[in-house]
Parts: C-alpha cells; sequence; structure tokens
C-alpha cells in the first residue's frame, strides 16, 4: 500500500487550521485515512444544539471515488437510514475528484437545513415527515435532545 | 497512487537541474525573457523594476549593456534550456562548466540589483500559476516545475495532466463542471513559468 497522498495530507491541515464552523474533523492517530466528525445541529433546524458524529473514510481510490461517511450518533431525518448511512447524490454518482472532505461535511450540514423527503433513504421517517410534517419535526427534536445533547450516544 | 509514483519518479530526475536557489531563479528569468522575446533575441531580461521604478531609465539601461557580456552569454543557453522544460527531463542536464557559469551570473545579479529580485520575486508567479489542480490541490507553478504538464479541458478547466487523465479514465466527467469527457475531452496547455 502507499504512503498517504500529499492531497489527504494537504486536506488535514487545512481542516485542522481552518476549520468550519460547526464542523470538526480529526484525523484517526492509528488511520490517517479515518476521521472523527462532529456536525453541530444547523440553527434553525430541529437538529439544532445537538452535535452528530459522524465516521468517515477516504478509501484507496479517494479522490478517485468518495469518501464513505456515516452517522454515529442516531438522527431522525429522511436521508438517513437506521445505521447512520446518508442518501446524499454527491456520495454516490455526483461524486467529483474535485469535491473535498471539507466540502462533503458542508453538504451534509446542509442535508440536516433542508431535509428531502422526496428521495429518501429511511422510508418510514420519509412518509412521517411527508404525511405531518410537524410531528415528524417534533420527533427529530425529541431524538436530537436524547441522542445529540450532552453525552447522549 | 500511480499520481504519487508518477511524481516522484520526475522530481527525482529533475534534481539535477535545481543546482541552488539563485541558480533556479536565475533559470526561471532568463526563461521569461526569452518567451517574451523569442529564444533568439538575446539582451533583453524583461525587469518589472524598470517599469514600476522611475528612476534614471537611462541610466538603468547603461548599466545593463554593461552586462552585456554575462547576460548574453547566458542567454545563449536559453534556446536549450527552454526546450528543456517541455521535453523529459532525463535530456536537461547541463554540463558542469555550464552550472558554474549560471552560479556566478546570479551572484553577480544579487550584488547589483537586489531590489529587482525582490520584486521578481512576487511577480515570479502569475496568478494562474498560483491556481490549485482541483483534484491533486498542488499549485500549477509545481506541478510545472515537477516536470508535468497542464491541460485544459474542453469545457475549460484546467487541472494537471495526471489527475484529469485519472478523473476522465474513472468518472468520464469534467471534475469541475461534471461535463461528459474522453481522453480527447483535454490536451496540453503551456503556461510559460515567468
Ligand atoms: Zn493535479
Ligand atoms: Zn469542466
Amino acid at each position: 500500500m502507499a504512503g498517504l497522498p500529499r492531497r489527504i495530507t494537504k486536506e488535514t491541515q487545512r481542516l485542522l487550521s481552518e476549520p468550519v464552523q460547526g464542523i470538526s474533523a480529526t484525523p484517526d492517530e492509528n488511520n490517517l485515512r479515518y476521521f472523527h466528525v462532529t456536525i453541530n445541529g444547523p440553527k434553525d433546524s430541529p437538529f439544532e444544539g445537538g452535535v452528530f458524529k459522524l465516521e468517515l473514510f477516504l478509501p484507496e481510490e479517494y479522490p478517485m471515488a468518495a469518501p464513505k461517511v456515516r452517522f454515529n450518533t442516531k438522527i431522525y431525518h429522511p436521508n438517513i437510514d437506521k445505521i447512520g448511512r446518508i442518501c446524499l447524490d454527491i456520495l454516490k454518482d455526483k461524486w467529483s475528484p474535485a469535491l473535498q472532505v471539507r466540502t462533503v461535511l458542508l453538504s451534509i450540514q446542509a442535508l440536516l437545513s433542508a431535509p428531502n423527503p422526496d428521495d429518501p433513504l429511511a422510508n418510514d421517517v420519509a412518509d412521517n415527515w411527508k404525511r405531518n410534517e410537524a410531528a415528524a419535526i417534533k420527533t427529530a427534536r425529541e431524538w436530537t435532545q436524547k441522542y445529540a445533547m450532552s453525552g447522549g450516544q | 497512487m500511480t499520481q504519487s509514483d508518477e511524481s516522484s519518479l520526475i522530481s527525482l530526475t529533475d534534481e539535477p537541474l535545481v543546482v541552488d536557489l539563485n541558480a533556479r531563479r536565475r533559470r526561471r528569468r532568463r526563461i521569461r525573457s526569452t518567451t517574451s522575446n523569442g529564444s533568439g533575441d538575446v539582451i533583453v531580461i524583461d525587469s518589472p523594476a524598470e517599469v514600476s521604478n522611475p528612476v534614471a531609465p537611462r541610466r538603468r539601461r547603461r548599466q545593463r549593456r554593461s552586462n552585456g557580456d554575462s547576460v548574453v552569454d547566458l542567454t545563449c543557453n536559453d534556446s536549450v534550456e527552454l526546450v528543456d522544460l517541455t521535453t523529459p527531463a532525463s535530456l536537461i542536464r547541463p554540463p558542469l562548466n555550464r552550472t558554474q557559469k549560471r552560479t556566478d551570473a546570479a551572484g553577480l545579479i544579487t550584488t547589483t540589483s537586489a531590489p529587482r529580485q525582490d520584486l521578481l520575486s512576487h511577480e515570479d508567479t502569475s496568478p494562474i500559476l498560483k491556481l490549485n489542480c482541483p483534484v491533486c490541490l498542488e499549485p500549477l507553478h509545481s506541478v510545472i516545475r515537477a516536470g508535468r504538464k497542464i491541460c485544459s479541458t474542453v469545457c475549460g478547466h484546467i487541472f494537471c495532466r495526471s489527475c484529469i487523465k485519472q478523473a476522465v479514465r474513472t468518472c468520464k466527467k469534467c471534475p469541475t463542471c461534471r461535463k461528459k469527457l474522453t481522453e480527447k475531452g483535454f490536451h496540453d496547455i503551456f503556461l510559460p513559468i515567468s
């Protein structure tokens, strides 16, 4: 296996030196392709006040292939399923090697601000979201409180 | 993976070129003059100071002419050197005595016109060369200095060649605008590295 590509080193340095507001990404000390990520729930979203943990992995083919990202904190969101997988086009067919860890995390943060129940991954959540948005938002807020605040898992 | 292999390989063969910092700067400088005037035109070392510094232009010019010999000498090699940048690094290796000469000249320049050096190093890198390849994130000037090529896609987006080649092969799209691209969808461009 080759050493860490310069691009990953550069991205990591910049992530640490110029962090994105509301996002932290720290490389694992044993595997520099593996990042411990937190995203703060955006203001005016049902996730506000929560700190969501994610894991991000840069596969061998990166940047020709997208990073693999997953929520570790439970979240009630139509585009994120029970095991934390994220339905986001840039992580799949819309990936481009000009995108970066930084842009991916910003997109995920934006997804928290703007859930898209018409392109669901968690079907039951999406159904609820479409049927009764107010109730779904309330549940999302409860989950945020329960799982993403002060020591919650 | 292939990418990093390639670059390390190239920079290895490239190494003998960089004799010392001054020599390198000197070389770049000469290249600027030849590219802007054609390799036949010898005298002109394009000096930004001359443009921006209104002080006694006549004297300055005379001064330079008095240095004429060494300048001519060096730029005579230029046609060779200039080609070097765009040909495989293995052809570059200059004979030792030439290297010596180059270092002397660099020393001469540093002593006679230190402020010009400063100006040069600022202007050295034109804005476009400060851009990064969006894929490997290397500044274009260091890509060129490593002996690698810069490409533009047909949609007008710029990358280093190894990156766009790999991106087109794996994604079949322009990384910047996602336009569909084939292997014919990009071509080398030649940016004078000052
Ligand atoms: Zn590149
Ligand atoms: Zn393009």
